[in-house]
């Protein structure tokens, strides 16, 4: 299969995506490009999935763990990317290359989420700090169990200039936070918070910020020391079960409009924002239409009630 | 020893030596969906309770009681299925059953007894309540079942995470609808079965009908057709347990 | 919510009751206000087809990118008028043919006002727009299916959400959403178990958003709604039609259908002897009357 990428994403994928192995048996596959908050490249995603399979083929490897290196565990796809999508001289992507991108992230049995939500092995998530966008989408929801902190804030939190693009819709997020959350958060892009996270059925547990490491390894050494053939058959179970609730098979969503979105006059278009200002521009001019509309419509009640989510005032 | 009692609408459907279902043992098991299968053909019933006639629900499993399941299903494959995974058998009957049923819980609930309380309705359980997931031991035990009812993760989290849950984690995630005391448990579990026992009888003939038919659309169905295929599976990795304990 | 510059609102009067519209191109937000001037905001058939109707228009107004729904006078809707549900069937095609109504006409009643492509439910949960849910005092039948069907909904702490059909004749309608929202278990509760649900309960359960005092909720609902205009027109109908197709993978579409179905087989239901005819009791006194009145019987 053909590796996409430039020559700088290829090259430093090696180092951009970890994996180690412990005697007990716990593959810990690491993201390691903090100073990005470790967004991944096409290449860092091809690597990500390579190394899950060969995890599953390593007869020492029980259990999988995922985490990422520096404040964030991932803030999702690296969108200044240039990944030899375009063909000299055209301002927009092709449909047949938006296909291949999004093909590569979760459309197709072979592509990067299907690695992760077909393991044949345990997956667990090391989920600090952001777990955003793709990295919601691909790993977040994908791992069979996740552990968060208090301070975690995840999401599709680019779906208010993005649009949800398959945070409302996808099958397997409205089977795990239920068909209200999936909306809640994907209409209005708040932030989940770790608390929240456990409160709506995504994370397994939540704990402090310094409780983390022990609670991963603790979850990870259980896991590694029950017999392999009972976790394998275990396995197969879960996985047959996702199979027949269909949380694991393959749909079109809206990451496949996301190319072709088109601001109308009275909108704001991200992406010439963009172009303009640069990203910190764009978000900034983001957070202060924001702004304008919520004081437009006279809400002094930017305080909600209770609620389960604490992330919903204000930009991400 | 199955006691049926019947009472305004209710039948209590107390079992006695209830964890020969640990055992996989066919005839307890057979006794045991004829009470609620007779029950449920009664105009004179709508809803069943069913309940342990020891204090706890179902114990741990010892090691000769899950030796004993494996026999059984190895030496009597077809009776065990009709028994255990098939329409006419006990889990299917619970959970297809045409009359709301309830649980009643105290104490340990190991993991045949997790399975009668995901087929049920509804359940009421002590604050002293645990709750061991089912899937280690049973492989008629319907994890798609498991999925619909907690959703996706928490169901995941309880398969593989090995711990039991306690009463209020098992009240969060969806598996019991309410907590209460040992004293209490009883009257609460006949008030719910007497609250349902108020809908008309035409009318808890339609509500089953619909939710039959909608659990099939799920998956249930086809996840208790799939049993003697995770049967056969865990027997495979039980041999390969076994091997690898002589080894 | 109702700024200078919004442009031409409108009122459909359906005899007793109505359905106001209040439209904001600026705001990018059109509310719908359900009132039927009587205690407990019941819908007439009338009302539920102009609701329908409008929302059908609001949906291919490109100005609009979030839809309001609420009650008047403190109650959202305690569900259909069950006055005239005898008359809605027999106004049916086929409906008058004989004393009784037909099968026939009872389907096609199902299928117009609720279910079917053109049924008041059809017409939210395929809405092309965002769809916000004030939730306030009793949100029953109708009502909690407009919480199901809606995709944000905001409550304050006088809702109540469930069904009296349910309780005092048996289930009928989809459950594909109830269960795809809070889990199999907890929906049984209501569908079966409880009566109903109050605000916490149903905010506990996973079935609405958000709960805040009855003061809050006017700003609250204005806040979030601006909140989702700013998102793009194409992004708001992309995710929109995509989730429709994963709406199939939760077997919606069979739950309507067979929702459809069974609603015209419920109203054949027959009571026993000794059992508590409530239909009838609703048609004749009224819904509070008729939830008295089987109360008491139980005793």
């Amino acid at each position: 299969m053909k590796a996409y990428g430039n020559p700088e994403s290829l090259a430093r994928a090696e180092d951009q995506v970890l994996l180690e192995v412990s005697p007990e048996g716990v593959a810990r596959i690491t993201l390691n490009r903090p100073e990005k908050h470790n967004a991944m490249t096409v290449p860092m995603r091809r690597r990500l999935m390579a190394l899950v399979h060969q995890c599953e083929a390593d007869d020492r490897v029980r259990v999988i763990v995922f985490a990422g290196n520096g404040k964030s565990f991932c803030s999702g796809n690296e969108i200044n990317e240039d990944w030899g999508q375009r063909q000299p001289g055209t301002r927009r992507m092709s449909l047949s290359m938006a296909n291949r991108y999004a093909s590569d992230l979760n459309y197709g049995r072979q592509a990067f989420s299907q690695a992760i939500t077909r393991c044949s092995k345990p997956t667990v998530l090391r989920l600090h700090g952001y777990c955003a966008a793709a990295a919601y989408f691909m790993i977040g929801t994908r791992c069979d169990l996740v552990v968060v902190t208090p301070s975690s804030k995840i999401g599709a939190l680019e779906a208010r200039f993005l649009g949800p693009a398959g945070a409302v819709s996808a099958t397997h997020i409205n089977r795990i936070l239920g068909t209200k959350a999936a909306r809640r958060y994907g209409y209005s892009g708040a932030v989940m918070t770790g608390e929240d996270a456990l409160r709506v059925g995504l994370a397994h547990r939540c704990v402090p910020d310094e409780g983390m490491d022990a609670e991963v390894s603790r979850l990870a050494l259980r896991l590694a020391r029950r017999s392999p053939a009972m976790t394998h058959y275990l396995m197969k179970r879960v996985r047959a079960a996702e199979s027949l609730f269909e949380t694991n098979v393959r749909e079109v969503n809206g990451m496949l409009f996301s190319h072709f979105l088109q601001a109308a006059p009275d909108e704001a278009h991200f992406w010439t924002q963009v172009k303009a200002s640069g990203v910190a521009g764009a978000l900034a001019a983001d957070k202060e239409r924001l702004a304008k509309a919520t004081g437009d419509a006279g809400a002094a009640g930017s305080a909600p009630g209770r609620a389960h989510m604490q992330g919903m005032v204000g930009s991400p | 020893m199955i006691d049926v009692d019947l009472h305004n609408l209710v039948a209590v459907v107390t079992m006695g030596d209830g964890d020969r279902l640990a055992s996989a043992d066919i005839g307890y098991a057979q006794q045991l969906r004829d009470a609620i299968r007779d029950s449920a053909d009664l105009d004179t019933v709508k809803a069943i309770v069913l309940r342990s006639a020891d204090p706890d629900f179902f114990p741990p499993l010892s090691a000769s009681q899950r030796q004993a399941a494996q026999r059984v299903r190895a030496s009597q494959p077809r009776a065990w299925h009709a028994a255990f995974c098939a329409p006419t058998g006990l889990y299917q009957n619970l959970a297809y059953c045409k009359k709301f049923t309830l649980t009643q819980v105290a104490g340990p609930c190991a993991g045949p007894g997790s399975m009668l309380v995901l087929c049920t309705d509804h359940t009421v359980c002590a604050d002293d309540a645990r709750f061991e997931a089912p899937f280690a031991d049973l492989p008629e035990s319907n994890m798609v079942l498991a999925m619909l009812t907690l959703r996706l993760n928490r169901a995941k989290g309880w398969v593989l995470g090995e711990d039991d849950w306690d009463a209020a984690q098992a009240q969060a995630a969806g598996l019991v609808n309410r907590v209460t005391t040992r004293q209490a448990l009883a009257g609460a579990a006949i008030e719910a079965a007497q609250a349902a026992a108020r809908i008309p009888l035409d009318g808890v003939a339609m509500t089953k009908l619909l939710l039959e038919a909608f659990l099939d659309t799920q998956g249930i169905g086809q996840e208790f057709d799939m049993a003697p295929l995770y049967a056969d599976a865990l027997r495979l990795a039980e041999l390969d347990d076994a091997q690898e304990s002589t080894r | 919510m109702n700024s200078p510059t919004s442009s031409a609102a409108g009122t459909q009067q359906e005899g007793l009751g109505s359905i106001r519209l209040e439209r904001d191109a600026q705001q990018h937000l059109a509310t719908l206000v359900v009132s039927s001037g009587r205690s407990g905001n019941p819908m007439t058939a009338a009302m539920v087809r102009t609701l329908s109707r409008r929302l059908a228009e609001l949906s291919v107004d490109d100005d609009i990118k979030v839809i309001v729904i609420r009650g008047e006078g403190g109650d959202l809707t305690c569900g259909a008028d069950p006055a005239e549900a005898e008359q809605v069937f027999k106004d049916a095609p086929g409906g008058a043919a004989k004393r009784v109504p037909s099968q026939r006409a009872r389907l096609a009643v199902m299928d117009d006002l609720w279910w079917g492509p053109d049924g008041l439910y059809t017409r939210v949960l395929r809405c092309p727009k965002v769809t916000l849910l004030a939730a306030q005092g009793l949100c029953l039948d109708v009502g909690l299916y407009l919480a199901l069907c809606c995709d944000l909904v905001l409550a304050d702490e006088t809702a109540v959400f469930g069904s009296p059909r349910w309780r005092h004749v048996g289930v009928d309608g989809d459950l594909s959403m109830l269960v795809a929202a809070v889990g199999l278990k907890r929906a049984k509760d209501l569908l079966i178990f409880s009566s109903r649900w109050t605000a916490e309960q149903a905010l506990d359960a996973g079935l609405i958003d958000e709960v805040m005092p009855a003061e809050a909720l006017e700003a609250r609902v204005a806040h979030l709604a601006a909140f989702c205009t700013q998102v793009m027109r194409d992004a708001i109908a992309a995710e929109k039609r995509v989730v429709f197709a994963s709406l199939a993978k939760l077997q919606i579409g069979t739950g309507f259908a067979t929702a459809a179905a069974v609603g015209a087989w419920a109203s054949n239901l027959h009571f026993q002897p000794g059992e508590f005819n409530f239909l009838r009791e609703a048609r004749d006194q009224g819904l509070e009357a008729a939830i008295d009145a089987a109360r008491r019987h139980a005793e």
